[in-house]
């Protein structure tokens, strides 16, 4: 059956950002449910379609077996990227308004309403009174919020959040006690999403200012409590187990569990073999071991989350003389400029601009993605056309528009055309440390480039061993760079992040995607923004700045005998949502 | 005395070698700022992070200040836990210590009586069935015979935990695992020694004399093969304590071994220059012990 693209573009475009709100010029209310966005990325995983309100605790334990939980560093300021990602998943921190489980958009939970001011660069956040802070820190205030805020975006931070914040000019106040207004300097059409809703690596976790007033900001680092949501920690032993304990003055919806035990078990047979012997309830599976899991009457798997991007950068497409601001690059041209790379061409021949063009189509066509889905993920995946710019969700839907081929003949037939007619020598440097499977499909992906002739070596080496090549614009090669999990954070942010002021960029300044998508910040049609991001997918698919691979599933085993259902968000690539697991 | 100023000298040569070699390699590792920060941190997170675990210093100004605060007693603080290296190792030591003297008790409990059976019986089918067990405990790779003891014992038929320490009981296949190979050696030597001393001339005088059978076994033949087995022993001992990294990461059993794994997976380079000092400490340490203790046996190694 065909997708009406147009449809889902439009489901999309109110699904990412807050725009909706700023069209509408009207906020949410507790009584409909609160704007925008409808993501795809909120579609929820769902073991089964049953629902109920759940009485308090009704099962005692449940026990996920996990790897490498990181330290959840219990500052805003000092949280790192993982644990950022599971502690918006396990239900002790909370965000403004959180992913709804079974229905595409944003729910209220730490706000009641929120408006956005006239001139759309700004919000009035409604906080939810009652809401009691764990370990005894009292009720959450507007100052809680703001200083969480703040404390985020402060000098010496690493939160994911800050450039974005910076960019922005972002500021918070306390209007009153449970009233918190948020200006920005300039509009932003993802702001809204990234810090208020839950899906994003900058969004804002409130934290008990009095907790660290009290405790001081090294103690209050190691200290557990301090958090609003469903559970609390109640133990953490680094490396070993993390127990979660239902929170019994929470201001939602209480949990059908009184405990949560994540078990840290590193190695992956043996985390199967806890699931098998019934030591754990459910645990992350990697995709060799899928089937065997399968087979197991008491248990199954599911995917669950968003798909991890498995994707190949053509580095050293440096052509941005100027950054879209006009300010001149530094240094220009960049050390890993090289025009004699077939994938890259002079920047300012258009000839010469096309047949790197074909090259890397070339390139993509020559993939066989299905082959890489079917013999190294097991099935678990699916062939990637547009990466880091369409939602992985929503690249299955499209994949009709912007299907690539696997066609060697064709592929050969550019390279002709390009003037490289016995293909050409590359070297492909495989990052490791993010999939389990990056090395056998980055070495994959170098045997089917080697099909177009010339000799394709790859080189295999740490994220980062390999960054600060890449912050210093060094490279020409190729790098095949693998994700575990994508992130629910609107792609276009992703891109933005790559023009030429910030650091990283993985061998793209290209000025035509980043000024398309800095088209959007100046209308306010819904349309014409879908036209817009149409025209992002269509230059991307045109022009392969980035080669897409697969989109790899996780994948989650579960004791089917005790779970009955499993609703979980797919918000980020953690596991959580603990509070909706139904038991038999 | 000499001799044994000679090894503490060496021992301590060893030990700083084996800081520089641990400071080198887990530079090669990798960067922790990757994993603390998301990769499109701006440059100034990424060198204010730098300057703040001390990054942004010369690595020979880092590895200087990293011997001058090991003799000082401080171990620095770990990246991602900020807590005291020195007190993580403490949380973990007793794991470790419990694992090792477990298998190093299953080593001896099933490597000596197997040793002497085999050289008592030898040629026939316990003399057969004993060295098979040793020849499958040393070929064998132990990561291999950890996940077949798990799927058999814990998984198969349910009778033991597949992992962590969850009591007693979940000591039993580790310790196995662990103790397997350790239990092989022991029955090579063991069952060499004691032929050689079966074979002797005070064993032959015994039993011409009509001691019992048993006796001279375990009193006269015995007694005269166990210098070699000591030695092995005591370096079993050594190698269990700080060669477990393998059997505590198959089995999620949460002691040094698992803890330097888990260090080199967070870039956490301060653990892991902790655990690797410490284990080396150890082997360093009873080998120095073996040594007294070789000079105190053997009168011709404290007169050369």
């Amino acid at each position: 059956m065909r997708i009406n693209i147009r449809g889902r573009s439009l489901t999309y475009v109110a699904a990412t950002i807050g725009i909706l709100g700023l069209i509408a010029g009207c906020g949410g209310s507790d009584d409909q449910p609160a704007t925008s966005p409808a993501s795809p990325a909120a579609t929820g995983t769902t073991l089964s379609a049953a629902h109920e309100t759940p009485p308090a605790h009704p099962v005692e334990t449940f026990t996920l077996a996990a790897s490498d939980v990181t330290f959840p560093a219990m500052v805003p300021s000092q949280l790192p990227v993982a644990p950022s990602g599971f502690m918006r998943r396990w239900g002790v921190y909370e965000t403004a308004m959180v992913w709804a489980v079974d229905r595409p958009e944003l729910e209220m939970r730490l706000i009641t309403g929120w408006e956005m001011d006239s001139d759309g660069l700004g919000w009035t956040l409604e906080l939810k009174q009652g809401v009691q802070f764990h370990g005894g820190w009292g009720e959450m205030t507007a100052e809680d919020f703001v200083w969480s805020f703040e404390d985020e975006i402060r000098d010496g931070s690493i939160h994911s959040g800050i450039g974005l914040a910076r960019a922005t000019g972002a500021k918070a106040e306390a209007v009153d006690i449970y009233t918190v207004s948020i200006r920005l300097d300039m509009f932003n059409s993802f702001f809204f999403e990234a810090f208020f809703g839950n899906g994003s690596g900058a969004s804002t976790k409130v934290f008990s200012k009095k907790r660290i007033e009290t405790l001081g900001v090294d103690a209050a680092f190691l200290d557990l409590s301090g958090g609003t949501g469903p559970f609390v920690f109640e133990k953490w032993a680094q490396g070993d187990e993390v127990v979660l304990e239902a929170f019994d003055q929470y201001h939602g919806t209480p949990s059908r569990l009184r405990t949560v035990r994540i078990l840290e078990i590193k190695e992956p047979a043996t985390q199967i073999a806890a699931l098998k012997s019934g030591q754990v309830d459910a645990s992350l599976v990697p995709a060799p071991l899928a089937e065997d899991v399968a087979r197991d009457p008491s248990l199954g798997t599911l995917a669950f989350g968003v798909p991890g991007s498995q994707r190949l950068y053509p580095q050293g497409q440096f052509c941005m003389e100027t950054t879209l601001a006009g300010e001149p690059v530094e240094p220009y041209p960049r050390p890993g400029y090289d025009p004699s790379k077939p994938w890259v061409g002079e920047c300012n021949d258009p000839v010469s601009q096309e047949n790197a063009r074909k090259v890397r189509m070339a390139m993509s066509m020559a993939i066989d993605r299905q082959s890489i889905v079917d013999n190294i993920l097991g099935g678990f995946g699916r062939p990637s056309y547009l990466p880091e710019v369409l939602p992985p969700l929503l690249d299955t839907v499209w994949q009709d528009r912007w299907f690539i081929p696997y066609d060697l003949d064709a592929a050969r037939k550019l390279l002709v055309e390009a003037g490289y007619p016995d293909g050409f020598d590359a070297l492909i440097r495989i990052t490791t440390g993010s999939h389990p499977l990056e090395v056998e499909m980055g070495q994959a992906v170098a045997q089917f480039l080697g099909a177009l002739g010339g000799e394709v070596r790859t080189e295999v080496l740490t994220y980062s061993g390999n960054r600060p090549s890449v912050v210093a614009r060094e490279r020409s090669d190729l790098w095949f760079r693998s994700s575990s999990a994508g992130t629910a954070e609107p792609p276009e942010l992703t891109q933005l992040r790559r023009n030429p002021e910030n650091a990283f960029n993985p061998g793209l300044e290209v000025r035509e995607p980043l000024a398309i998508i800095r088209r959007m910040d100046s209308i306010t049609s819904r349309d014409e923004i879908d036209k817009i991001r149409e025209q992002l997918y269509d230059g991307f698919s045109h022009n392969q700045w980035i080669i897409p691979v697969v989109l790899a599933d996780q994948i989650l085993g579960i004791n089917t005998d005790r779970i009955l259902e499993w609703k979980m968000t797919t918000g980020s690539g953690y596991l959580g949502d603990f509070e909706n697991i139904r038991f038999k | 005395m000499r001799f044994l100023a000679r090894r503490v000298i060496a021992s301590i040569v060893t030990l700083l070698v084996v800081t520089m070699l641990v400071f080198g390699l887990s530079r090669i590792q990798g960067d922790p700022r990757s994993l603390l920060i998301s990769e499109d941190a701006t440059q100034k997170q990424w060198d204010a992070l730098g300057q703040e675990l001390g990054l942004d210093q010369p690595v020979y100004k880092q590895y200087l200040l990293y011997v001058t605060n090991l003799v000082k007693g401080d171990m620095g603080d770990s990246t991602l836990q900020r807590k005291p290296v020195a007190e993580i190792l403490w949380s973990r030591i007793p794991n470790t210590a419990m694992l090792a003297a477990a298998a190093f008790a299953f080593a001896i409990l099933i490597g000596v009586p197997l040793g002497v059976l085999s050289a008592v019986k030898r040629g026939g089918f316990w003399d057969h069935g004993v060295r098979s067990f040793a020849v499958l405990g040393q070929a064998m790779p132990v990561f291999w015979v950890s996940l077949l003891l798990i799927y058999i014992f814990a998984v198969g038929l349910n009778w033991l935990p597949a992992s962590r320490n969850t009591g007693w009981t979940s000591l039993i296949l580790p310790a196995v695992a662990l103790g397997w190979f350790g239990a092989s050696g022991q029955v090579r030597i063991l069952r060499s020694s004691m032929l050689d001393a079966l074979d002797s001339e005070y064993v032959r005088l015994a039993r011409g004399k009509g001691v019992s059978a048993r006796a001279v076994i375990w009193k006269h033949a015995f007694r005269n093969a166990l210098l070699g087995p000591i030695t092995f022993a005591a370096l079993t001992l050594a190698s269990l304590i700080t060669g477990s990294i393998v059997v505590e990461t198959v089995f999620s059993w949460p002691g040094l071994g698992l803890l330097a794994v888990q260090a080199v997976s967070n870039s956490d380079y301060p653990i892991l220059q902790g655990v690797i000092l410490l284990t080396t400490f150890v082997f360093v340490f009873v080998n120095l012990l073996v040594d007294v203790l070789y000079m105190a046996i053997d009168p011709r190694i404290r007169i050369r």
